[in-house]
């Protein structure tokens, strides 16, 4: 970890992780840097679902227009669209776990390079609650992470196997960090590949701050 | 099987319900309301309005009235916790 480097800003991590959106998809995203990826959308018809139990979730209101009774999962005001439906978080989660997602976009603590993702808590800290996560990795058949690539005291949080409590076992499909997509074609064992770096960044760089196995 | 799970006391948030206790939760404020009402042994509700009779369509009604045991309508400030908006660009 010797020099200082820059790699994508949040926001352009958002515009390369809406790559994964296609026309027609029911898409769930996660509470915090996830969240960006709706404004990347573009043109594309794209159903998102709200775990707290709302599908067709439309953009922020417009200042004025906030409604206490219209939240997302992570408690900020959102909108209603022409194709909205309200239901309870029970049905919410049956409709997760009934694999009716086609993509899930998800933050992350720590991804192991076997697929396992942690993303709920840190012992011993307070936990707000485990969400929909563990519902989402268990029914959906593709599951994107975005995180940060190192923590914030600068150690790999991709990483031979996982030290926090599992979310699940063997779910990520794609990783993406400030500094790089990992990528596997399959939950079979073949490991993650190194797909795309951000601009600036060599593989060495990523080499330097990656503790799990991956192909380059 | 999973059996279900039986409170002594069930606290719920609603919108709108006739005397009758059938309720109407508003957009995402449904969240755990419906099955948290019918795990209650007494289910105490309070809502944002007691309607008249009738005025609530049979074919909407999100808890029916057989799960509540006390109803209120209360006096509450709907606080909103995060305020996300988008800004109108200026012409």
């Amino acid at each position: 970890m010797s020099r200082t480097i820059t790699g994508w800003t949040r926001d352009e991590m958002a515009r390369v992780a809406a790559r994964e959106l296609k026309d027609g998809y029911y898409v769930n995203l996660g509470i915090g840097m996830p969240t960006l990826v709706a404004n990347h959308a573009g043109d594309l018809d794209i159903t998102l679902q709200s775990e707290n139990g709302m599908l067709g979730m439309g953009p922020f209101p417009w200042e004025g227009e906030e409604d206490a009774d219209l939240i997302n999962a992570g408690k900020q005001t959102v909108t209603e669209l022409p194709r909205t439906a309200y239901f309870s978080s029970a049905d919410s989660f049956g409709m997760i776990r009934g694999g009716h997602m086609d993509l899930s976009i998800l933050g992350a603590m720590e991804v192991a390079e076997n697929g396992d993702l942690a993303n709920w808590m840190v012992p011993g800290k307070m936990v707000k609650g485990m969400g929909g996560a563990m519902d989402l990795v268990a029914g959906t058949p593709r599951i994107v992470v975005m995180m940060d690539h190192c923590d914030k005291a600068g150690n790999p949080k991709f990483i031979p196997s996982c030290t926090l409590p599992l979310t699940g076992r063997n779910v990520v499909d794609v990783i993406i960090t400030d500094l790089a997509i990992f990528e596997r074609p399959d939950r079979k064992g073949s490991p993650f590949r190194l797909v795309e770096m951000a601009p600036g960044i060599s593989l060495d760089d990523v080499k330097a701050r990656t503790t799990a196995h991956f192909t380059a | 099987m999973e059996r279900g799970i039986v409170a002594d006391l069930a606290i719920v948030k609603a919108w709108k319900a006739d005397r009758f206790g059938n309720l109407c939760y508003r957009k995402t404020a449904r969240n755990f309301n419906p099955m948290a009402a019918t795990a209650g042994k007494i289910t105490v509700v309070e809502v944002e309005e007691i309607v008249a009779d009738g005025a609530l369509e049979p074919d909407n009604i999100h808890t029916p009235s057989v799960y509540v045991q006390r109803l209120f309508a209360g006096r509450f400030e709907k606080r909103i916790e995060q305020r996300t908006v988008r800004q109108k660009e200026a012409a």
